[in-house]
């Protein structure tokens, strides 16, 4: 069991690290909300009426959005696009969706493919795209509610200061969302970018994110142990 | 998944018939199945964790992002 679970730690790690972040950015964000609440000479907030707060919502939704932007992206470009040396790209020349043969799908599957894989028809095309589908639902979900949850928590802001509330519409058009919005963008895609780009070169010894340390640099699509 | 080899522990098992003893082969392949299974539940509960995550994580912002607090 213990080996079972060994098998597994990649994405354990990953979410005590999320909930952990996620906590700490709970207590982090009460702090400053509660600094401007005062300073406004508003009252202080309680814990649990700040997580369940529009700007706490805002804040996480934002983030969740460009991260799956990221992926969703980095998912869809690596179907067409290539970058000759990096161990995030495939083959030059391998560029589009592939034969049957080499996705495994149809009658080229093997016994213990996926059920789905093996069926054809829309529950292939289906099965065929999930990753993309999914990642690609999470970031207009939470995208939109950016959207939402940012209107509240700028008219609030507008009614502080005197000014008329807006539309949702408006607000996706205002410069706070575009300004929340692209700040995250332009993160990810500079993280996408130099990850493909600088793995031409550098190296991490055993990790599956990089070539072997030996690997030529022109060697593309041979990643680590 | 594929299974490489005999465990360490059961090598004393193997005895003067070797690895493919029809004796040893069913022992071998129970703990490969059994280890297989646990392998394929484990990674089915981390699948439905992380989308279960995801999903509860997205349904109480909508909550919350609606109920315009």
């Amino acid at each position: 069991m213990r080996k079972a679970l060994r098998s597994q730690m990649l994405s354990i790690t990953f979410a005590v690290l999320f909930l952990g972040a996620l906590v700490g950015q709970s207590f982090a964000g009460l702090g400053v909300y509660n600094e401007n609440q005062i300073a406004h000479g508003s009252s202080p907030a309680g814990y649990w009426e700040f997580v369940t707060s529009s700007n706490f919502v805002v804040d996480v939704a934002e983030n969740w959005q460009s991260e799956y932007l990221q992926f969703f992206l980095f998912i869809l470009a690596t179907i067409w696009l290539i970058q000759r040396g990096s161990p995030e790209s495939k083959m030059p020349g391998d560029e589009g969706v592939g034969t049957d043969e080499s996705q495994l799908v149809g009658r080229f599957a093997k016994p213990n493919s996926p059920k789905w894989a093996k069926v054809g028809g829309w529950r292939l095309k289906l099965y065929s795209n999930s990753l993309l589908l999914v990642m690609g639902t999470v970031f207009l979900a939470s995208w939109w509610l950016q959207s939402v949850a940012g209107t509240v928590v700028y008219n609030a802001d507008q009614l502080d200061h005197g000014q008329p509330p807006v539309e949702w519409i408006q607000y996706v058009f205002s410069a706070d969302f575009w300004d929340r919005t692209l700040q995250n963008w332009q993160s990810e895609f500079l993280a996408v970018g130099s990850m493909v780009a600088l793995s031409i070169y550098l190296r991490q010894r055993g990790s599956a994110e990089s070539k072997p340390v030996g690997t030529p640099h022109a060697e593309t699509s041979t990643e680590g142990e | 998944m594929r299974f490489h080899g005999t465990p360490p522990s059961l090598g004393w098992r193997r005895g003067r018939a070797g690895q493919n003893s029809p004796a040893t082969r069913p022992l071998r392949i129970s703990l490969y199945a059994g280890r297989h299974r646990s392998y394929a539940r484990l990674m089915r509960t981390q699948f439905s964790l992380w989308l279960g995550m995801i999903g509860v994580g997205l349904l109480l912002m909508i909550i919350i992002g609606f109920s315009g607090r």
